[in-house]
């Protein structure tokens, strides 16, 4: 069980983090329990993801270079998500 | 968690293996390519290495565009995968794509996060044999 | 200078950044060299400045208590940068230098810190030297002082701000203003507030 609650995905997408929820089910990265666990906070969710998805996803790297990254460096700190 | 747009353009497992675990040795990353993931490993390792020598070998293969967009992309995983390490959660989505409880999750990814070739897969899908991985690779 | 050096303004077409620059102009954590470097990649100061600054200056959880952990946090990445500078936001609420010291010190046993901010601290603390010892105990002890949205907040804001640390870190930056808030070249920043990130120079 995680230590901070996770929010229920049909519960979120009645909330402003609905249209990402969905993009998070459709592009599986971030997997949707990004807003599951953020979204206690939802103009913070909101923000954490448009940061987030502007760095993983926009710009001039290559985006599979980025997920390497994403991968090892998530490794690195034991993360399971 | 696997990013479904990079599978698209051809990233496999082994790739991401590969370049986690071998990139400095493998023929299957080019030069620029090798220092990313060098910029990276130094930025969550040692970051005192990272000096105006590095910054220059960098700017011989990289724009200050790309440099930035590395540097911040980089230092957002960096304070990013340590927070969420804390609070024990796992992805919704098995890497075969079903969403799946936490406990579900946590028993197809195990108690530490490896490669997917390494059971991940095929606890997900119950076929094949699969070593359960506790802690070690 | 920075091994990457900050755009000048009027080389940096992106929308939205007129705004950016007042709100790094007004705070001064960051200040404007965060997003001039950050504007080398369009889009990029819009979106982490924006997480960043609503993390730190908005939400529910004392924007005082936020200004301290982010201070702490910048010694433990050694980053000249974030280390030096400070919230006008957090001094305008009475923030001191005095107090900002004592949360990067020996807060356990300062009495003039409360409970829950002893928690805080701790956990800003124990992120990136002893992140294993966050666990459901030590949880369970944040959710008797603050609520798990409170808890979000601040482990959010953590996260930002180490990262564009460690960041910046590495590019050897340092404030664009003394701290009286005259501007200074980033050659005359480094000789006031030195290359060490202990307590900021008087």
């Amino acid at each position: 069980m995680s230590n901070i609650t996770m929010l229920d995905l049909d519960y979120l997408a009645k909330t402003k983090l609905g249209p990402f929820v969905k993009k998070c089910l459709k592009h599986r990265a971030p997997d949707p329990a990004f807003h599951a666990i953020q979204g206690h906070n939802e103009d913070l969710s909101k923000a954490m993801y448009i940061a987030w998805g502007t760095v993983f996803s926009t710009g001039a790297v290559d985006h599979k270079l980025k997920e390497i990254i994403r991968v090892q460096l998530s490794r690195a700190a034991d993360c399971n998500y | 968690m696997r990013s479904a747009s990079a599978k698209r353009d051809g990233l496999t497992e082994e790739m991401i293996d590969e370049g986690i675990e071998n990139f400095r040795e493998s023929d299957k990353f080019t030069e620029s390519e090798k220092i990313a993931l060098e910029y990276s490993e130094l930025m969550q390792f040692e970051p005192e290495k990272i000096d105006g020598a590095f910054y220059a070998r960098l700017q011989e293969l990289y724009s200050d565009e790309e440099i930035v967009e590395l540097g911040a992309f980089i230092g957002f995983n960096v304070g990013y995968h340590t927070f969420f390490r804390t609070l024990d959660f796992y992805p919704m989505f098995s890497p075969d794509g079903h969403l799946v409880s936490q406990e579900e999750s946590r028993r197809i990814y195990g108690d530490r996060p490896t490669s997917h070739l390494r059971g991940a897969m095929a606890r997900a899908t119950g076929e094949g044999e699969s070593e359960i991985e506790s802690g070690s690779e | 200078m920075p091994f990457i050096e900050p755009l000048p303004e009027d080389r940096i077409d992106q929308a939205g950044f007129g705004k950016l620059l007042k709100r790094s102009r007004d705070i001064q954590a960051p200040d404007e060299l965060f997003v001039r470097i950050l504007a080398h990649a369009p889009g990029y100061a819009k979106a982490l400045h924006g997480a960043m600054h609503m993390a730190h200056a908005e939400g529910n959880v004392d924007h005082k208590l936020k200004e301290i952990i982010r201070v702490q946090l910048s010694r433990n990445a050694e980053d000249t940068y974030f280390t030096n500078l400070r919230s006008e936001k957090a001094k305008k609420e009475g923030l001191t230098e005095e107090r900002i010291e004592a949360g990067c010190g020996d807060f356990e046993n300062d009495p003039g810190f409360t409970d829950a901010e002893k928690w805080a601290l701790r956990y800003a603390w124990l992120m990136y030297r002893e992140p294993k010892k966050l666990n459901a105990e030590f949880y369970g002890e944040g959710k008797k002082h603050f609520s798990e949205a409170q808890i979000m907040e601040l482990g959010g804001f953590i996260a930002i701000h180490y990262g564009m640390q460690v960041f910046m870190r590495t590019l050897r930056a340092f404030p664009m203003h003394d701290p009286e808030g005259n501007p200074i070249s980033q050659e005359e920043s480094e000789k006031t507030y030195g290359s060490s990130v202990g307590g900021r120079k008087k």
